[in-house]
């Protein structure tokens, strides 16, 4: 008999190390490995079939309704007109649905990444089959503020550098850099230089307010007097 | 409940699921099924041709088990399987999913290895104590026909009898008291954080401990012997929180089912069982293994009684009893029903601790049986769940785990080391086939 160095249990003959710690067996006194106490047959499950399964059924139905929608217009039409939107929103919605499907395990920032890719390429494709240019100083502006602001919040979140105190002052900053960048963009487009004329009165309470939060996160005792005196 | 025979076909049987049995088809998915395991270790080598036999003389014995759950407008309902399952190599990873097709409609299945005969129920045909007399009674057929005739009695049933209505009641219709009602609104628990293992891999650890040294330091801390096992679990989920979870505010619970056959007099042999959660708040500070051991104990004598299962008991009853879940079809219920299941069970829980308690068999059969065992399937949403069954002077403590890492065992086992009890760990090994 064995007994793990670590744990202090007696082990199992056939165990080459200690299941509880993952020591190693060592016992030059020990005679030859017994037969092994479990069965060397494992049963199968099947492995992700669900969201492959629903995948695989969401692409087939946007394929085949992209395929009809095409048809109709080059026949009535004689060329791609309207087609082209209704299969730029599939696409986005392929993107969007299946390919989260798709892998194991993708991760919210890839997902959003590609995701972002789709929308960005669809609104393209909205502003060449409608009138009027406003994608690279409207669309694009504020799709990739607010993407950058979401990617930086959830990677110091991830990083645990946004907690408590610290997330909700960062989540405010957020709020308000977007507001900025918002009217930033609209500006622009309006007028073809930057225009900042309210998204000042709600950045600089939400600035504020985010100090505040800081102090407080780093102040121990002005917490517990927070916590004191706006008990519920 | 009893049998219920339909007009137009005498001779074919149904049962409406019991009140616990309900919830379980709903709550099954592709890859998971509410299953446990129980098994017998004899002193001879299995031969699979005479537990075929064995099972073929026993089954008709259990008509409960000896069938097909089928889909009903509003309820599930299991009716009479004409077929016979084969007995099946064990393997490395039990209760896994029951593909039914494939297992003729039956939801269970024998399975052998070397010395040990195991039988795996989905919860919705019967429980621990139900599945128990089924195992016995199947190793006791098997005995017999290798020439150790073994009378019944001690958990063995006489298959030359057919079943009671008696045993295939619905003991919670039968003795729920519906004028005291409480609710199983519980808040939700802290569960053990961490990525889970890919489909099929499922870690068993099994300790195995001297019953009568545990009955000592139970006897000397005055406590029970499930209630020391349940605050040696409890001790160790509240020390793997502190390590792994310092700033968690949640309770740290254990849900440890009781048998209502204890509290009522009750044969039945499907579901008749209830569950108890006893926690810690780690908001009010680092607990000794000494004051968890007194917290079980005290929350443990002042829940099992008659009245406050009673009244849990009665909860059920009356929600299967409601009008409008009774009237609702059963696709739309499904949804609820795996509703409740998160919300009233898994949430509010941070693993199972089942302890079936000493069991018996008759004289005849005990040099025959060397060991029982017990095993709960992998939870749906914990990563852990353990069982326990004394017989023949040992405990054995088996945890299945859907995580890799041991932590909550090892804390466990090396507790019992602590407090003096020798313990002798084995394993599935499936870590070592599949992390190198």
């Amino acid at each position: 008999m064995s007994y793990c160095v670590n744990c202090g249990v007696e082990l199992d003959g056939a165990l080459r190390d200690c299941p509880l710690c993952r020591c190693p067996v060592i016992n030059p006194l020990a005679g030859a490995a017994e037969k092994t106490a479990a069965p060397r047959k494992v049963d199968a499950v099947d492995s992700l079939v669900e969201r492959r399964f629903v995948a695989v059924v969401m692409t087939v139905i946007l394929v085949f309704a992209s395929l009809i929608c095409l048809l109709i217009d080059s026949v009535y039409n004689k060329r791609v007109t309207w087609s082209a939107v209704v299969l730029g929103s599939f696409g986005l919605t392929w993107v969007c649905l299946p390919l989260a499907l798709w892998p194991r395990r993708m991760g919210l920032r890839r997902a959003v990444t590609f995701d972002v890719g789709a929308l960005l390429l669809f609104l393209w494709l909205l502003e060449s089959q409608l009138e009027g240019a406003w994608f690279l100083t409207l669309a694009l502006p504020i799709v990739i503020s607010v993407t950058l602001v979401f990617l930086a919040v959830s990677t110091l979140v991830k990083r645990k550098a946004l907690q408590g105190w610290r997330l909700a002052a960062g989540v405010l900053a957020s709020c308000g850099l977007l507001t900025m960048s918002v009217e930033g963009a609209v500006g622009w487009y309006r007028v073809g230089h930057l225009l900042f004329q309210w998204s000042w009165l709600v950045m600089i309470p939400c600035a504020a307010a985010a100090a505040v939060m800081l102090v407080i996160d780093r102040k121990k005792p002005l917490q517990a007097a927070l916590a004191r005196r706006f008990h519920i | 409940m009893t049998t219920q025979f339909t007009s137009a076909f005498p001779d074919k049987r149904w049962y409406a699921l019991d009140n616990a049995a309900k919830i379980y088809p709903a709550v099954r998915t592709a890859r998971w099924h509410p299953i446990f395991r129980l098994s017998a270790t004899l002193h001879e080598e299995v031969d699979p041709v005479r537990l075929q036999a064995a099972l073929a003389a026993v089954l008709p014995r259990f008509p409960h088990i000896k069938s097909r759950l089928r889909r009903g407008l509003f309820w599930y309902y299991i009716e009479d399987n004409a077929g016979m399952p084969c007995v099946q190599e064990d393997v490395r990873n039990p209760c896994m999913v029951i593909r039914e097709k494939e297992n003729g409609y039956f939801h269970f299945r024998v399975r052998y290895y070397q010395r040990r005969i195991a039988v795996e129920f989905l919860h919705s045909l019967t429980d621990g104590g139900g599945g128990m007399v089924f195992l016995k009674t199947l190793t006791a057929q098997y005995l017999a026909l290798g020439g150790h005739p073994i009378p019944a009695g001690d958990g063995v049933l006489d298959c030359a009898r057919g079943a009671t209505p008696e045993e295939l009641e619905d003991s919670y219709k039968k003795h729920a008291d519906l004028s005291a009602v409480r609710s199983r609104r519980e808040r939700r628990a802290w569960h053990v954080p961490g990525a889970r293992e890919g489909a099929g891999v499922m870690h068993l650890t099994t300790g195995v401990i001297p019953t009568e040294a545990l009955r000592a330091a139970a006897r000397e801390r005055g406590v029970s012997v499930t209630e020391l096992l349940v605050a040696v679990q409890l001790y160790a989920l509240h020390r793997v929180q502190r390590e792994m979870t310092p700033a968690a505010r949640r309770a740290v619970k254990v849900s440890v089912p009781v048998d209502m056959r204890r509290f009522y007099p009750s044969k039945t042999l499907r579901n008749f069982s209830l569950f108890i959660n006893v926690g810690v708040e780690p908001g009010l500070g680092e607990y000794s293994f000494d004051e968890i051991t007194k917290h079980v104990h005290h929350t443990l004598r002042r829940d099992v009684n008659t009245k406050y299962l009673n009244s849990m008991m009665a909860m059920n009853v009356s929600s299967e009893n409601n009008p409008l879940l009774r009237g609702v079809p059963l696709f739309v219920k499904k949804a609820s029903l795996i509703m409740a299941y998160q919300i009233l069970g898994e949430q509010q829980f941070t693993m199972s601790f089942s302890n079936l308690g000493a069991t018996t068999v008759p004289e005849a059969m005990r040099p025959l049986v060397e060991r029982f065992d017990m095993i709960l399937g992998p939870p749906r949403t914990n990563r852990l769940a353990a069982a326990v069954v004394s017989y023949g002077g040992v405990t054995t403590v088996n945890f299945t785990r859907d995580m890799p890492q041991p932590q909550v065992e090892r804390i466990f086992f090396t507790q019992l080391v602590k407090i003096g009890l020798p313990v002798r760990v084995e394993s599935n090994e499936m870590g070592a086939s599949h992390h190198g």
